[in-house]
Order: structure tokens, then C-alpha cells, then sequence
């Protein structure tokens, strides 16, 4: 066993943002983390499970599994990704000389980014990063992340306020949170459902985008590229010249550095 | 019941049987009503009238000695008056006259002294006869009474 | 009496909900859509108020889901003592195995009574069983007496809410409906105005009524009672006039004890519309003096629903519409779009259960988000039963509906090479994720109104083997 926590990068994120994946790499090695990315697995399964094809994904998730039962944290740099792992993992029968607690070991010991940094380094140490931001930013947390894995408070339950994403931003110098008149509203993204139903799935992206704007925030920072990819396509599309980052990037202060 | 009615029964229930899923047992714990600490630290009849104004009941608070004359002049703008019987639906105006000593804190409380089965029909009543079904615009008096008074007779 | 349409645009020819389709031609009108979706948010809005008043409200919820699964599994026991209480109380208790079953109780309790003017106030059940067409075929005037019923009903709609059945209209429209119908003068849209026109037109129908048919929000075992809820008081109107009442509901309905009423009532009203509780509430524990009192139970699917491990919770609902107005997809597709009696997220847990060919689009409208299980009032996990919907659509055997309702048909843009080119990252990477014909027509609906993701020079793996030495 090489070291024992290991950080998954989905595959859209591998593909297309890498950046967000070097500042998340850059982040935990400044923590004194020492992260393996390991190879063999570019997907949890989640999209083929979530258009209803859990049964075909299976041996995706299975693959995940093999790659990162080794490790004793792992952390996915995605909150819907997380999720699935944490919900399914536990499937994952023995196959293959894996015991069959290998995949519910696996889901038990997965976390996401965000939650790791604050759950288990804690905001204090985050602040020793000194990253600073200048400028008036709106948080956009997936709703799988908030929902699935407690980032924050959702609208909805009627519990003590807590915001683990606003408390590790708040340890950025100079970086202002605006408030939206929809605080955790759905952006529409929802995977297969983008393309499924583009009608609506657009118009929730737009709404988001509004709610962003007319609350003068200068940019947007989220816990979930999959968020982003899509509100960044719709916001370009509409040349809203409204920048969006990782809450990565703003830690390891490369935000805007692009 | 007949033939066929009951034969509807017997299957609808051999049905329920055969799906019913593993028991789940009922939790006896009562349920805490709210203190008035719990409350915002304000009596009984204070948030009785707060929730009364809410549900746009007016609510007026009174000597017992002057309930009846609060009724009667309420009577005399108002076309009938009734209380939890069959004929509240159709009055335009209705006033209730309650003693604060019969005020509780909540529905729990509420049920835990009243005997439902005492009455055919019994209504909790929470304001006059409403409506938002036109473009979520509140109408007061869609069907029956379009206004509730609330009299709290203090010993 | 204007016959209902239940030919919604939304089924095609094949007779299958399409409800992609249905909602893009919801989202054509911007405007509406956007009023739309604000109408209901505000409703959520008040929703949230009215909980944060409630000390306790999440150990509320937990309790309501807990006496709501207890109840479904004891259901048989808890269905036997409220018949027998319910006789007892001098009710008389019919049991309807299906929709058409309901409708023949319903026609025989008329027609021995001679009866031909059924008042209603609101009951999903009987529009889940299309009572009103089933009737008015067999000479009964059929008049639903909440006021936005009784503006779908005058349209020949359905109603597109199971709270606020006429949600999805302006008050010009209900204006115009009510001049056509009801004489106002032409151009009236004042809501005040229009709903006392209601007032007075639907009075002279429940003086006139010989049978008033009422919902049931819960039965109460324990006591053989049930309670009706409304906030216009038409249930207590027809009640308290006809000399018959029909109670019709379905046998989910059942709660075993009277203090569990504090426990809904508490809920329910806040969940629904941000009201701490209806303005009527009203406990029936018999026939008044003269009247004939009966309620039909109904299955219609329920036990079916009840025998699915996977499903049977969906059956916890008291019907307070709060996951449709907290949906994002709900509030900017409007209720018809779902093609089912029930719509929103309840409805595609629901629906899907009675006829899965048909209903194979409604668990795909959603984002899996899970605001609808966050404020359900019994807890119900409606987004993972969405989820698990989704594979039994495919794994019965419904993968290319599966395929077409996780993709949208409409590929043309696949023909313009320079958005093909722009599109080809969205398409490789979605190869690597889902079925080739999938993630090619995912590409080609992704590009007409967003921007692909900028392939940058070298994926991060590549970059990883560079400055991380190799594998690891
Ligand atoms: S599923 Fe829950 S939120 Fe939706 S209508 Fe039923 S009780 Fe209300």
C-alpha cells in the first residue's frame, strides 16, 4: 500500500478541468497531506446509474472499488460522485479475491473535497494556507453535496444554520459572500436530465445565473464541477462574463489566475 | 354489503396481507407541547390571539362579566352565530365564546381533552372561510363565514 | 355540463406520457413560466415560515413518518376496526377494489336514492378514478364546489395541483372562463369579484344538491371518525345541506388513533401553504339526523404499491402538495405536463406503479435533488425512489424508452460540422460514461443553448504523470 489517502478526480473533471484538479492536489500537499491519485478507475458509475442503468454501471462502481480499497480516506472531488459512491458502493459484492465488506469499506471511508478539508483538518488549519481572493463571489453547492453530504444547512430543514463551504471561505482573505434571493435552488444540471429535458434544464440554469447577477456577485464558486460545466456553458452561451471556480482554486489562490 | 362488495373486501385485504412489509412499531413517547418559555416567554391567550390574528380571526380578550354583551353586539351586526355545530358553515359572522381557563397550547393538548366522538361533526375552526385559488390572491369568504370572532372570557 | 377532457398534449399517439416534450411547450411562454415558478415559490416560501414557528419540527416529521409506516404495516388490522367502528357509528362502509368499482358504488348509492345532483369538494381520489365523466355520462350533474376545481371543471381541465388545482392560470383567464360560464361581465378578472360570483352560483348548487360526495384527509380507526380538511368550508356546506354524503378514500388514509390528528393537522396545513392550520377542520363521527353517511375504500393500486419493497412508503402521503411546490422542475413545467392525476415528485413515485410503459418519462423529470424529500411532512425518500424507478424502467424491459426519455430525441444539430466540433469533447467524454448513441445525442442537445467545456491542452492524469513521477 502506497500512502493511504487517495483523491479521485471524476473523469469530466480529468478531461476538461484539470486545473481544478491540481489546485485540490496543491491544496492537500500544502496541508501536509500526502495524496495518491491512483489509476484504473476514471468513473464511480454514477451517471449510467442515475439514467437507469445502475445494472450496467455495476462493474464500474466494482472497478472504483478494486482501485481504492486499499486506502484508508478517499476523497472525491465531486459531491454527486461522493454520494454515489457512499450510497452504492456497499453492493459491490466480494469478487475478484475482495472480501465482501470491501465495497462497503470503501463507501464508508469515501468523503468528498469540501467535507474532508473541514471535518477532518479543520477551518483553522485551512487558514494557515493564507489564501486570499479579491472580490464578491456567489456559492453554488450541488444539491447532492448539501443534501447527500451535509455541506450545509439545506433551506428546507428546520436545524441549527451551519455552511462548512462559507466557513472554509471565510478563511480567504479579501473574499466577500453575497447572499441569493434562492439560496441552495437546484441549477438544473442533474446529469442525463441536461440533455433529457434541455428545456427545463436550461431554464433553471438561467434562473440560477440571474438570482448570481442580480445579486452583484463577480463570480461564482462551487463544491461541483458538473454545477459548472453547465451554468458556464449557458453563462458563456449568453456572454455573461461571470467567471466560476472551484471552492479548490480559491484555496490554493489560483482562482482568476487563468 | 353486498355479494360482490364483500368479496371486494375479502381481496382487498387478503392483498394488504400478503404485501404488508415488516412491521414497524408504534412510538408511545409523548410529544412535548411548547412551554411558555418555549413559547417567546408569552402566556397562553397572548399566543392564542397571536395565531387567532394570523388565521384573520379578530380575538378579543374580556372580563367574563362582559362576554354576553360583547356576543349581543357582535349578534346585532351579524346575520346568525354559531359554534362547533352543523350550521357554522352557513352564518355569515360567527363569534365564538370561549373560557381562557379552555385554552391550550396546542392540537396534542387539544385532543387529549376533547372527545371527538361526543359530536357526529366537529370542526376546529381557524378563521373565516378562505380562498387562493385565483392567482394565489387571498379571498376572504370563498363559501361560508367571511368573518370569525373569537371572545376569551378571564375569570 | 361541459365534458372533462383527459386527452392532455402530453400523451402522444402511442398513448405514452412524454413529458420532456410537455414541458418544453410549458417553457415556450417565458413569461408563464416564470410566473408560474414564482407562484409557487412563494407558496414554499411561507411553507418555510410557517416550519421555523414549529419548535421541534424535524421530530414532528419523524413522527408523522413513523405512525404513517406503523399504520401501513398493520394496515389490515387498522382497515378491519375502522369498519367496524365506522358501522358502529352508523356509517355505512363500502370497499372498491379498483377505480371502475369505486365509480359503480358511487352510481348504485345515487340511483337507489333517486339522486342526480352530486355537490363534491376536493378529492384527488375520484379524479384518480374519473368519477365526474363516469357520472355525467349516466345523467348526474356532477358540480365540484372548491373554487379551483370548479374553474378546471368549467374549463373541461383537470386540475394541475392537488392543492391549488387552477395554479397554472391567470386570473384573466379564470375572468374569461367565468364570463363564458357564469355571466360575469366580459374583462372581470378581480379576484374578490370572481370568487364572489363563485359564491353565489355555488350556493344555489349546494341548496339544490341531493348528494354530497366529500374527500378524507385521515380515518381514524380508534374512533371509526374521519376528518375532512378545507379552508373554503364547501365540505362542511355540503355536509351539513345533502340529505346523502359519500366519503371516498383510499385505503392508505387510515391512522390508527385520534392523538395522532395532532400530529397532521400540525403538519399538513404548514406543508401545504404555509398556514398553521385550515380553517376548517372538520371530525365526522356519524350521520347527522335524516342523513345517509357512506365511505367507499379504495384500493386502486395501493396494495400493489404496497407489496413493492421499494415503493410502499410513497403511500405515507397526506397530499400537501409542498414537494410539488418545491420542486424546480414542478414549478417550470406546470402540473399537466405530468399526464397523471398526481403530479411532481409524488406523482412520478406514484403514477409509475399503475402503468410503467405509459408513465416511463415522470421518474427522468427530476435533477435527483432532493428538496422534495426535505420537506415532505412524512419523510417520504422520494428522490431515491425516482432513482429506483429509473431502473426498473430499464431492467422491464424499457431501455429505449429509458434511452429517449434520459436523452431528448432531437439531434439535428449533430449535422452542423463546426458545433460538432465544438461539441466533440462533451461527446467523448460522455463515451466514456454512458452508451455511444446516448452520448452522441447528448452532445448535440447539450450545444443549442450552452457552450461545451474548452478541452484544455492535457487532461490532469497527463499532467500527473509528469509532475507526480508515473503512476502511482
Ligand atoms: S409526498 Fe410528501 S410532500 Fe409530497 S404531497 Fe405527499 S406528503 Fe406532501
Amino acid at each position: 500500500m502506497a500512502s493511504s489517502v487517495a483523491l479521485f478526480v471524476p473523469c469530466y473533471v480529468d478531461q476538461f478541468f484539470p486545473h481544478v484538479a491540481i489546485a485540490a492536489l496543491t491544496v492537500l500537499e500544502r496541508l501536509g497531506i500526502q495524496v495518491d491519485v491512483p489509476e484504473g478507475a476514471a468513473c464511480c458509475g454514477q451517471p449510467a446509474a442515475n439514467a437507469g442503468f445502475a445494472r450496467e454501471g455495476h462493474s464500474t462502481i466494482a472497478r472504483f472499488v478494486d482501485v481504492y480499497a486499499p486506502y484508508e480516506r478517499i476523497i472525491v472531488l465531486s459531491g454527486s460522485c461522493a454520494v454515489h459512491v457512499k450510497q452504492h458502493a456497499g453492493e459491490v459484492a466480494a469478487h475478484g479475491g475482495h472480501a465482501d465488506t470491501a465495497g462497503a469499506g470503501v463507501a464508508e471511508r469515501t468523503t468528498e473535497f469540501c467535507s474532508y478539508l473541514h471535518d477532518e483538518l479543520g477551518v483553522d488549519w485551512i487558514a494557515g494556507l493564507g489564501a486570499t481572493y479579491d472580490g464578491r463571489v456567489a456559492v453554488h453547492i450541488g444539491c447532492h453535496a448539501l443534501r447527500g453530504l451535509g455541506l450545509a444547512k439545506p433551506s428546507e430543514l428546520q436545524v441549527r444554520p451551519f455552511d462548512k463551504v462559507r466557513a472554509l471561505l471565510g478563511a480567504v482573505r479579501g473574499l466577500e459572500i453575497v447572499d441569493l434571493a434562492r439560496p441552495d435552488e437546484c441549477c438544473g444540471f442533474g446529469g442525463t436530465f441536461a440533455v433529457a429535458e434541455p428545456a427545463v434544464s436550461t431554464k433553471m440554469g438561467r434562473d440560477r445565473l440571474r438570482d448570481v447577477a442580480t445579486h452583484g456577485a463577480q463570480a461564482l464558486v462551487s463544491t461541483d464541477m458538473s454545477c459548472v460545466m453547465h451554468l458556464d456553458g449557458l453563462a458563456r452561451r449568453e456572454r455573461m462574463g461571470l467567471p466560476m471556480y472551484h471552492v479548490a482554486e480559491v484555496l490554493a489562490g489560483t482562482a482568476g489566475a487563468r | 354489503m353486498s355479494a360482490p362488495e364483500r368479496s371486494a373486501r375479502d381481496a382487498i385485504l387478503a392483498a394488504v396481507r400478503e404485501a404488508r412489509p415488516p412491521a414497524v412499531a408504534r412510538v408511545e413517547a409523548p410529544i412535548a407541547s411548547p412551554t411558555p418559555a418555549g413559547n417567546g416567554g408569552i402566556s397562553r391567550t397572548d399566543a392564542f390571539n397571536a395565531a387567532g390574528i394570523a388565521a384573520g380571526a379578530d380575538v378579543t380578550v374580556c372580563a367574563r362579566g362582559d362576554v354576553a354583551r360583547i356576543v349581543d353586539a357582535a349578534l346585532g351586526g351579524a346575520r346568525s352565530v354559531l359554534s362547533f355545530s352543523d350550521v357554522t358553515p352557513f352564518a355569515a359572522r360567527v363569534v365564538v365564546v370561549v373560557n381562557e381557563e379552555d385554552l391550550v397550547d396546542d392540537l396534542h393538548a387539544a385532543y387529549a381533552r376533547i372527545d371527538v366522538r361526543a359530536h357526529p361533526f366537529g370542526a376546529f375552526v381557524a378563521g373565516p372561510s378562505k380562498t387562493a385559488d385565483i392567482e394565489q390572491s387571498l379571498v376572504i369568504g370563498a363559501h361560508g363565514p367571511k368573518a370569525l370572532s373569537i371572545v376569551v372570557g378571564r375569570a | 355540463m361541459t365534458q372533462r377532457s383527459f386527452e392532455l398534449p402530453v400523451v402522444g399517439a402511442s398513448g405514452r406520457v412524454d413529458h420532456p416534450a410537455a414541458a418544453a411547450a410549458f417553457n415556450a411562454d417565458v413569461a408563464r413560466t416564470e410566473w408560474h415558478d414564482a407562484s409557487l415559490w412563494f407558496v414554499r416560501e411561507k411553507r418555510d415560515r410557517a416550519a421555523s414557528t414549529v419548535p421541534g419540527w424535524e421530530e414532528l416529521r419523524a413522527r408523522a413518518s413513523a405512525i404513517k409506516e406503523h399504520a401501513l404495516t398493520h394496515l389490515d388490522e387498522y382497515l378491519v376496526q375502522f369498519e367496524a367502528n365506522a358501522t358502529r357509528n352508523g356509517m355505512q362502509v363500502h370497499w372498491a377494489r379498483d377505480a371502475d368499482e369505486h365509480n359503480r358504488i358511487v352510481h348504485g348509492i345515487l340511483s337507489a336514492q333517486g339522486a342526480s345532483r352530486l355537490v363534491k369538494s376536493k378529492s384527488m381520489l375520484t379524479e384518480e378514478c374519473g368519477l365526474n365523466p363516469y357520472l355525467e355520462a349516466r345523467g348526474i350533474e356532477v358540480v365540484d364546489t372548491d373554487l379551483g376545481e370548479r374553474i378546471v371543471q368549467l374549463r373541461g381541465e383537470g386540475p394541475s395541483h392537488i392543492v391549488m388545482p387552477a395554479i397554472h392560470l391567470r386570473k384573466e383567464e379564470v375572468g374569461d372562463t367565468f364570463h363564458d360560464h357564469l355571466g360575469t361581465p366580459a374583462g372581470l378578472a378581480e379576484p374578490n369579484a370572481l370568487a364572489a360570483a363563485a359564491r353565489e352560483h355555488l350556493r344555489q348548487r349546494f341548496l339544490a344538491a341531493d348528494c354530497t360526495l366529500t374527500g378524507i384527509n385521515f380515518a381514524i380507526a380508534e374512533t371509526g371518525g374521519f376528518v375532512v380538511c378545507t379552508n373554503e368550508g364547501n365540505a362542511d356546506l355540503g355536509m351539513a345541506l345533502a340529505p346523502i354524503h359519500i366519503a371516498s378514500v383510499g385505503i392508505e388514509k387510515i391512522i390508527p388513533r385520534v392523538e395522532d390528528l395532532g400530529v397532521f393537522l400540525r403538519l399538513l396545513a404548514r406543508s401545504a401553504t404555509g398556514q398553521a392550520v385550515t380553517a376548517y377542520s372538520t371530525h365526522v363521527h356519524g350521520p347527522r339526523e335524516g342523513q345517509a353517511l357512506h365511505v367507499v375504500l379504495v384500493d386502486n393500486g395501493r396494495t400493489r404499491q404496497l407489496a413493492r419493497e421499494e415503493f410502499w412508503r410513497s403511500l405515507k402521503c397526506i397530499r400537501c402538495g409542498a414537494c410539488m411546490n418545491t420542486c424546480p422542475i414542478y414549478r417550470r413545467s406546470g402540473g399537466h405536463s405530468y399526464g397523471s392525476t398526481v403530479p411532481g415528485p409524488i406523482g412520478s413515485v406514484l403514477t409509475p406503479g399503475l402503468d410503467l410503459d405509459r408513465y416511463a418519462t415522470l421518474p427522468f423529470a427530476s435533477t435527483l435533488c432532493g428538496s422534495c424529500t426535505a420537506v415532505c411532512p412524512v419523510m417520504i425518500d422520494l428522490d431515491t425512489q425516482l432513482f429506483r424507478w429509473r431502473q426498473r424502467v430499464v431492467e422491464n424491459g424499457h431501455v429505449s424508452l429509458a434511452k429517449r426519455a434520459s436523452i431528448d430525441g432531437a439531434t439535428r444539430v449533430l449535422d452542423r460540422p463546426r458545433l460538432f466540433r465544438l461539441l466533440g469533447a462533451v461527446a467523448r467524454i460522455g463515451l466514456r460514461i454512458l452508451p455511444a448513441p446516448l452520448a452522441r445525442r447528448a452532445a448535440g442537445v447539450w450545444g443549442r443553448t450552452r457552450e461545451a467545456p474548452v478541452p484544455p491542452p492535457q487532461s490532469f492524469r497527463a499532467w500527473y504523470r509528469r509532475h507526480r513521477g508515473g503512476a502511482a
